[in-house]
């Protein structure tokens, strides 16, 4: 490694600091000098240097053309602009930011500035999912971080009002930070968990959803909009009161029924495991150990006897370890594994 | 170190940065550990060129990043189940990792788009002052009424976050924009990223 004990982030912020620097007027030989010395001193320097300098020096080419300039006078801060721009999007991303309306102006072989969007305060409800096996890290802009994990989808939509997410798929958590003026709420299948200040997770099964706290207080509400909309839920059901979950708790609200269930928060830090790549089996059936390490994976799991799903298994596993967990199957439980075409059939 | 190595180290290395930090990824999830082992792999990919320009950097950069990867294994006392011994686990179906599709012009604005708008509001409304109306730091303090050190702040996040959203950016089989790889990463709230 390098010969100081300097981090790659430490070295980022100070050939950042350089290149602010040397954008100044005041720019003189002998900072050049110096420049040039800390390059030398170390090629960890010069890498970081050189990956920020590639993006930074090509920003000025966000400027856009002179067409749309003259249509959009520049202005300091983004105005509440109200134009009919198509609102399709193409664009997947990660990070939340404003439109990209890549509509009728595509067509129009223009490359499309969403800088420039950005300007005229055009609002979208921005999208974002993960791939099997995937995670994805989404800083919101009040501070919050939402983890999303495997094959999951979670939309956006942050106003002055409510800071709203909806959990489409799959399992998020989320580190909420704390906003006085909004609530934070997660809408997820029937229900809707509000938070303030807190740490917790949600997760969408086939016909529950389950709400998990490791900090702080929660409410869970039921979602009555949507149980208008779904044949059969008597409204009276929906009326059911708020649940109040505190940092341990753990809640499965199926249909009507809200179950909250009592653990530790270590314990449920590990359910959430997922977040750095584990996943925990609590002596679970191993039919249910499958369908987990199904969700990571492309390669699936499947029984070839539905009677072996019921064995005891456990452990905490990475989620793309498959293979050790197949490995400790054969040697724990004489389990025969044979794979092919990316199915893996588990027999005795 | 000249300027054609800089430009060579640019056109022909940092465009794989998201193929590398998806091999990275395999082995560990954690963006710290990954941003580390990247680095190192770009230090020992440039002090080689600088002597000897490797013919195919790409075969290079993978192949430096493969020892990296056994060497670190080999100094762990536990070898995590992940890290298979076998070496030929660590193999990269290179040609499987990066598919040919070279950033054009237009992809790269688009990328560069896309990279500023990932960026925290009032960041982005830094940089946008800052890069594309030329104003000076002092001006920018003054118009938005906060401290120069504050601009100065917001201008090193806002370089830093773009560069890693620019280079690890690709485009998916569908020609739709995927920045970031998918692993954890620790930030605090505060934290520096």
């Amino acid at each position: 490694m390098g010969a100081t004990d300097k981090t790659v982030a430490d070295i980022e912020i100070e050939a950042a600091q350089w290149l602010l620097r040397k954008e100044s007027p005041k720019w003189s030989l002998e900072d050049e000098k110096e420049l040039n010395a800390w390059l030398n001193a170390s090629t960890s320097h010069r890498v970081s240097f050189i990956r920020l300098k590639s993006a930074w020096q090509q920003t000025p080419r966000l400027k856009r053309s002179d067409t749309l300039s003259s249509q959009f006078p520049q202005q300091k801060h983004s105005p509440r602009s109200k134009r009919g721009i198509a609102n399709s999007t193409s664009i997947h991303r990660r990070h939340p930011g404003p439109a990209a309306a890549l509509g009728v102006l595509a067509a129009m072989a223009l490359v499309i500035s969403s800088a420039m969007l950005w300007q005229l305060g055009i609002d979208r409800a921005p999208r974002f999912h993960t791939p099997v096996g995937g995670l994805s890290i989404i800083p919101l802009e009040d501070g919050s971080v939402v983890s999303l994990n495997t094959d999951s989808a979670i939309s956006l939509k942050m106003t002055s009002g409510e800071r709203r997410i909806n959990l489409l798929r799959g399992e998020a958590f989320f580190d909420v930070s704390k906003d006085p003026a909004r609530d934070f709420v997660v809408y997820a299948g029937t229900r809707k968990v509000i938070a303030v200040g807190t740490r917790f997770g949600v997760r969408i099964n086939h016909d529950s959803v389950q709400v998990a706290v490791t900090e702080g207080l929660v409410r869970i509400a039921p979602e009555t909009r949507l149980i208008d909309r779904v044949p059969g839920l008597r409204k009276d059901h929906a009326t059911d009161s708020n649940h109040f979950l505190n940092p341990g708790e753990v809640a499965t609200a199926d249909g009507n029924l809200v179950k909250v269930d009592r653990h530790t928060i270590g314990n449920v830090e590990q359910m959430l495991g997922w977040r750095s790549g584990n996943v925990l089996l609590q002596r679970v059936l191993l039919k249910d150990a499958i369908a987990e390490f199904n969700r990571y994976n492309r390669r699936k799991l499947v029984l070839a006897q539905q009677d072996l799903g019921n064995i005891r298994v456990g452990g905490n596993f990475k989620t793309e370890n498959i293979d050790g967990f197949v490995r400790l199957l054969e040697q724990g439980f004489q389990i025969h594994a044979s794979e092919h075409n990316d199915v893996i059939v588990l027999s005795r | 170190m000249d300027d054609a190595l800089e430009e060579w180290f640019i056109r022909e290395v940092l465009c794989h940065e998201p193929a590398l930090t998806r091999y990275i990824a395999r082995f560990r999830r954690n963006f710290d550990d990954i941003q580390e082992i990247r680095q190192e792999v770009y230090i020992k990919v440039l002090e080689a060129a600088d002597k000897d320009r490797p013919l195919t950097p790409r075969n290079f950069m993978f192949t430096v990043a493969k020892h990296l990867m056994l060497d670190l294994s080999r100094r762990q006392r536990v070898v995590p189940i992940e890290l298979l011994q076998d070496a030929a686990s660590l193999d990269v179906l290179v040609d499987e990792l990066c598919p040919e599709r070279r950033a054009g012009g237009n992809q790269q604005l688009d990328k560069l788009s896309n990279a500023f708008d990932s960026l925290p509001a009032r960041c982005r409304e830094v940089v946008w002052m800052r890069k594309i109306l030329d104003t000076p730091q002092k001006e920018i303090a003054k118009q938005l009424c906060i401290s120069e050190g504050t601009v100065e702040s917001h201008l090193v996040r806002g370089m830093r976050l773009l560069a890693q959203a620019y280079h690890d950016c690709e485009f998916d089989e569908r020609g739709c924009i995927v920045i970031g790889t998918p692993c954890a990463r620790q930030e605090g709230r505060h934290g520096r990223h």
